[in-house]
This record gives C-alpha cells, sequence and structure tokens, in this order.
C-alpha cells in the first residue's frame, strides 16, 4: 500500500490518507480482509501525529471501508463488490459532473456531449 | 535508600585514601600533644567534606532528584554515612595509634575516653552541620564547615588540655564511665532531632537552586 | 487517560511567576511543550519531577499524587535534561553501577544494546564525554528501566542535527507501545512539527493552549494584507501583528473568523509552530 502525503495541499492530512486509502480499495490495490498497518506505524512510517492517523482510521471506518477488530488491528473490510461498485459509481457521478461544468464553459449542449460521447465509447471498444 | 549509602561510598572511592593520608600525616609523622583528640574527631569531617564537595562539583542533586527516592531517604542515607565517617575514623585513629604505641614505640594516651570524646564531637558537629547544609544548600554549606571546622578544632585543643589533666589512666575521665558514656548518648539524641529538622528543611526546597 | 494532572500550580520566582497552571497529558502520545525562554517550561518541569516545590497547587501521575509517592512515580519515568549531572569521575560502567540498583525494571541487555547504539564505551571517563555524548548517556539510562513516561527538558539542544532526527526516530519508535508517553519541551519547535500530537504552550507562565497540533493547525492562521485594511475592530482578531510599509502579518486564533472577514483581500495560511511562539510573544509585549 502506498501513501504520500503533501503538507503544502490544502487537503488535511488525514483527509488525504481516507482519500488514497478509499482509492486503493475501490481500485483492488487493496483486498478484502488485508490487514492495515497501526495506526501507530502508520504514524511512525509517515512522521506524523497519531491523532491523525486515528482520525483517518475512524473516518474510513465510518464509510465502512474498513474494520477494527481491538487487539488485532485494522482490515479492509470484505465489503460486498456491490459497496465498492456503489463507491465507484460515486466517483462517476462525480466525473460526469465536472464534465458536464466544463461542456457548459464551452457551451457545447448536451446532444452534442452525447454524440461526442458515443464516439469515444466506440471508439475504447475497439 | 541503601542505594544512596553505598551510592556515596562508591562514590568517595579513593578519597578514602586522602583520610587515611591526613591521619598518617597528623597522627604519625608529626604527631603532637593535641593528636589523639584530632585523630579521634577529624578524619570523619573530613570524609563527609570530600563527598560534599564531589556531590557540588557535579551538581548531582538533579541526578539524585531524578531516581526514585524520596527526600527522607536522601536524608537518612546522609545520616547513616555519618556513622560509617566516624567508625572510619576512630578506626583510623586506632590504628595510628597503635602504629605510635607498638611500632614506634612513643608513649600514647589513646583511650576509651578519646572514642568518647571522639563520638561526642563529631555527633554534634554533624548535628550542627546537616540542617545548615539542607538550610543553605551546598554552596552556603561549604561555609559553614569552614566556620564550625574551625570552632572545632579549638574546642578539640581546649578538650586536650582538658583530657590531660583528667586522664586517670584508666581508660576513663574522672567522674566514672557516665561521664564517658553519657555525652555520645545525649549527642546521639542531638543527632535525631537534627535528623527530623533536616527531613523538614530539606522537604521544602528546590534541588539545586 | 491522562498520565499527568495538574490542578492550580504556582511558583514564584524573583523574576518570574507562574500561577494557577493547570493541566492534563494525555497517555499514550507524545506531547510537546514549547515556549520561549523564561515561559516556564523548565519549573513546569522541575515540578513534576518533584525537584522544584510548588508553591501551591497538585500534582498526579499515574493517578497518584506528588510529592507523596514521588519514589514509586519515578520508578516509571525516565528523565532526560540538558544539565546532566553525572559524577565526572566515575566511568560509564561505574555511573551505571551506582544507578541501576535504584530501578525495579533495570533492563541491562537494553542499556548495552542503546550504549552501542549511541557509539558509547563502558570505560569511557565521563568527563571526557561531549556535551551531546552526556545526553546520549543520559537517553541510555532514561530508557533502560521500562520507563512509562519519558519526560525529557530540551533534549535536543545541544545536538548535532543528525543525532536530533536519530532521537526523534527513536521517539517515534518507543510511542509504538501505547502505553507509553513523552512529554518533551523544547524551544526548537521544527522537532515538534515532526513528532507531536499534541502540544502546550506555556507563554509567561500561563497555558496558552494545550491541544492536539491537528487542532492547533485549524485554529491559527497567518494572515497577510495590506495595512489599509487594519482598523481597531480588525486589530482585536490578531494575537500579533507585524507591520511593514508593504504589508502586515497578524496570528490570529479564529482562522475562519479570518477567512470571512478578508475573503479575497488576504492571505490566509498556515502558520508554523515558531510563528505562532513569535506573534503570541510580540502581542503579549504590546499588552504589558
Amino acid at each position: 500500500m502506498k501513501i504520500i502525503l503533501s503538507n503544502a495541499s490544502d487537503e488535511p492530512l488525514y483527509l488525504q490518507i481516507v482519500r488514497q486509502v478509499r482509492d486503493a480499495i475501490v481500485n483492488g490495490e487493496l483486498s478484502p480482509g488485508q490487514p492495515l498497518p497501526s495506526i501507530r506505524q502508520l504514524a511512525k512510517d509517515l512522521q506524523i501525529s497519531v491523532i491523525t492517523t486515528k482520525r483517518a482510521y475512524e473516518e474510513l471506518e465510518k464509510e465502512r471501508l474498513i474494520d477494527s477488530v481491538v487487539g488485532k488491528g485494522s482490515f479492509v473490510s470484505g465489503a460486498n463488490q456491490a459497496f465498492i461498485r456503489e463507491a465507484r459509481l460515486r466517483q462517476l457521478e462525480e466525473k460526469m459532473a465536472e464534465i458536464i461544468k466544463e461542456a457548459r464553459a464551452l457551451q457545447i449542449g448536451l446532444e452534442e456531449l452525447q454524440a461526442q460521447l458515443a464516439i469515444l465509447y466506440g471508439q475504447e471498444e475497439e | 535508600m541503601i542505594n544512596l549509602v553505598r551510592k556515596e561510598l562508591f562514590v568517595l572511592s579513593y578519597y578514602h585514601l586522602f583520610a587515611v593520608l591526613y591521619v598518617l600525616v597528623f597522627g604519625v609523622f608529626f604527631e603532637t600533644a593535641y593528636s589523639t583528640v584530632l585523630l579521634a574527631t577529624l578524619p570523619a569531617m573530613m570524609l563527609m567534606t570530600f563527598a560534599s564537595n564531589l556531590e557540588l562539583r557535579s551538581k548531582s542533586e538533579l541526578l539524585i532528584g531524578s531516581l526514585p527516592v524520596r527526600r527522607e531517604q536522601i536524608v537518612l542515607a546522609k545520616y547513616v554515612c555519618l556513622f560509617y565517617y566516624v567508625a572510619l575514623g576512630l578506626a583510623l585513629g586506632a590504628a595510628a595509634n597503635l602504629i605510635n604505641r607498638y611500632v614506634l614505640a612513643r608513649e600514647t594516651d589513646w583511650s576509651l575516653a578519646h572514642v568518647s570524646i571522639g563520638l561526642t564531637i563529631n555527633f554534634l558537629f554533624f548535628s550542627l552541620y546537616y540542617p545548615f547544609y539542607y538550610w543553605f544548600g551546598q554552596k552556603g554549606a561549604q561555609f559553614v564547615v569552614y566556620v564550625v571546622l574551625f570552632l572545632a578544632t579549638v574546642t578539640i585543643v581546649g578538650f586536650s588540655d582538658v583530657m590531660r589533666d583528667h586522664f586517670d589512666g584508666g581508660g576513663a575521665i574522672d567522674g566514672g564511665t557516665a561521664l564517658t558514656v553519657l555525652p555520645p548518648i545525649g549527642s546521639l539524641a542531638l543527632l535525631l532531632v537534627s535528623y527530623r529538622l533536616s527531613v523538614a528543611i530539606f522537604r521544602k526546597k528546590d534541588l539545586n537552586a | 487517560m491522562n498520565v499527568i494532572e495538574v490542578r492550580g500550580l504556582a511558583k514564584q520566582y524573583s523574576r518570574f511567576a507562574m500561577k494557577d497552571v493547570s493541566l492534563d497529558i494525555k497517555q499514550g502520545f507524545i506531547t510537546g511543550l514549547i515556549g520561549p525562554n523564561g515561559a516556564g517550561k523548565s519549573t513546569l518541569i522541575r515540578m513534576l519531577m518533584g525537584m522544584t516545590v510548588p508553591g501551591a497547587g497538585e500534582i498526579r501521575i499515574f493517578g497518584q499524587p506528588m510529592p507523596r509517592s514521588e519514589d514509586a512515580i519515578r520508578q516509571r519515568i525516565g528523565f532526560v535534561s540538558e544539565e546532566c549531572n553525572y559524577y565526572e569521575h566515575l566511568t560509564i560502567a561505574a555511573m551505571k553501577r551506582v544507578i541501576a540498583p535504584f530501578y525495579r525494571h533495570w533492563d541491562e541487555k537494553r542499556f548495552n544494546e542503546y550504549l552501542h547504539r549511541f557509539e558509547l564505551h563502558p570505560k569511557a571517563k565521563i568527563r571526557s564525554l561531549s556535551k551531546g555524548m552526556k545526553m546520549k548517556l543520559s537517553l541510555c539510562f532514561a530508557l533502560s528501566h521500562r520507563a512509562e513516561l519519558l519526560i525529557m527538558d530540551e533534549p535536543t539542544a545541544g545536538l548535532d542535527p543528525v543525532f536530533r532526527r536519530e532521537l526523534l526516530d527513536i521517539l517515534a519508535d518507543l510511542m509504538l507501545d501505547e502505553g507509553r508517553s513523552i512529554l518533551f519541551s523544547t524551544h526548537i519547535t521544527t522537532d515538534l512539527d515532526r513528532v507531536a500530537d499534541y502540544i502546550v504552550f506555556l507563554h509567561q507562565g500561563k497555558v496558552v493552549f494545550n491541544e492536539s497540533r491537528e487542532r492547533v493547525f485549524e485554529k491559527y492562521a497567518l494572515v497577510k494584507a495590506s495595512p489599509e485594511l487594519l482598523d481597531r475592530d480588525v486589530r482585536g482578531l490578531f494575537v500579533g501583528i507585524r507591520e511593514t510599509a508593504v504589508g502586515f502579518e497578524g496570528l490570529t486564533e479564529r482562522r475562519d473568523e479570518a477567512v470571512r472577514l478578508f475573503g479575497n483581500e488576504a492571505v490566509v495560511e498556515r502558520p508554523t509552530l515558531e510563528d505562532i511562539m513569535f506573534f503570541t510573544a510580540k502581542g503579549g509585549r504590546r499588552h504589558d
């Protein structure tokens, strides 16, 4: 698992961790049941406060992406594919929203957009 | 507390030799009429002064302060050490005396009375010294040592004269065993009072202030 | 769970006073104690250790009162100070023979491992050690009796930058055990940026804040803008301000308010701990 933090970014450290772990799970880099480093080990490796890693893990637990077992540590939750799919669908929606925004800025109408999409979709299949 | 006593003795290590040297010099090589009483009293004070100096030089109060010991234990260790100093001092004095009497065939007047005087004067000295030591801190106490040492020496010299007048050859001052035994016991009692006082003072002090 | 609890602590010196200091140090974390020289950091630490007698107040460590249980408490504390006072005429091995018997849980093996790691020789005379080496020796002793609490008074002052990093690494390593706590006073704030979980900022004998490092940086902000924007009300937002002909810099502890107030007219940045110390001191001086 790879986590790279930036102090210069506006995004709080704990959210950077959450995002990167979430991405790794959604992309399949982390498999269900796989153990994660303990919050203290992670804090040491990233050279940040244990409070930050704890907060990140708590956030991930809230999203039900990981499970924490007292005395054993944290593991990627055996979330069903549907859940992950849901997360990915959400990401897709966000990306679509971005595309629509940009299209509007360029004053490209819906039909033109759909046409463009069809072409690209077709191209992908080839 | 035992550890503190052990520490003090361990740290003193080769400074013990200075005391031996002192005893040899003033007791054997430069023996005077006052020697016997001086021998009975001063080695202990010297040892204690060395120990104090070592503590002062390394500012070890902070180190001691970081150790898992209570203030009373620190004070108690110092008082226990003084018994060691006194015993050693008397032993050295007696040894010098033996050397004088049997090796160098000089006449000496070492007797039980001298042991009694040695104990008394030492106990009195330390009873006074330690509360001042704890009140003024190590630096102030150094000054007190010099004053008290001076007074002690004067007293001892005075005592020596008195001793010679009353020496009855039987190993005791006239006035009998009572006068030999009571002063040490009395000053021992004073020592106990001094201990309580020292603890009370030390409890309120900042270390290495 | 708090490893240290302090209530109403006070101490009076001729040129310095600490009044009514109360704080809690959480167990299982590294707490950094920052403040300018003379802020009272060493005084506070000495009072925690029982070396300095408080004028008033209560101290509890591991839930037990100081100084009544001072011997039991100090069994579990490793202490490192920039003044390492050992007997100069002894060797390291001899010094160890003096110190080790005091501790119930002395770990000889670990002591030797640390000596080796810090390149210290048991036969070396203490008077031949440099300041940095004495500090390392201090660390060896502090870490060799299974201490649950490490109290360090300016441990990195006088250390070369290479060893300073190594020390911080060692501390981070120690914290993998969540039963341990570290309290570490320093005026080199960059060290805390690396390891501290909580920060206590002491200034002129008072606790300015005692927060997690995250929270500190969420609250405080450095605002840079044109000096024309500074009117009396705006000034009130700042803890301390530095004004020049070309702009001003101000530290505020109300970041959200500042962002709302200034909007696009100012640059609002994350301050360093050093900025926080500097501006607090600056502001304090103006209000005297």
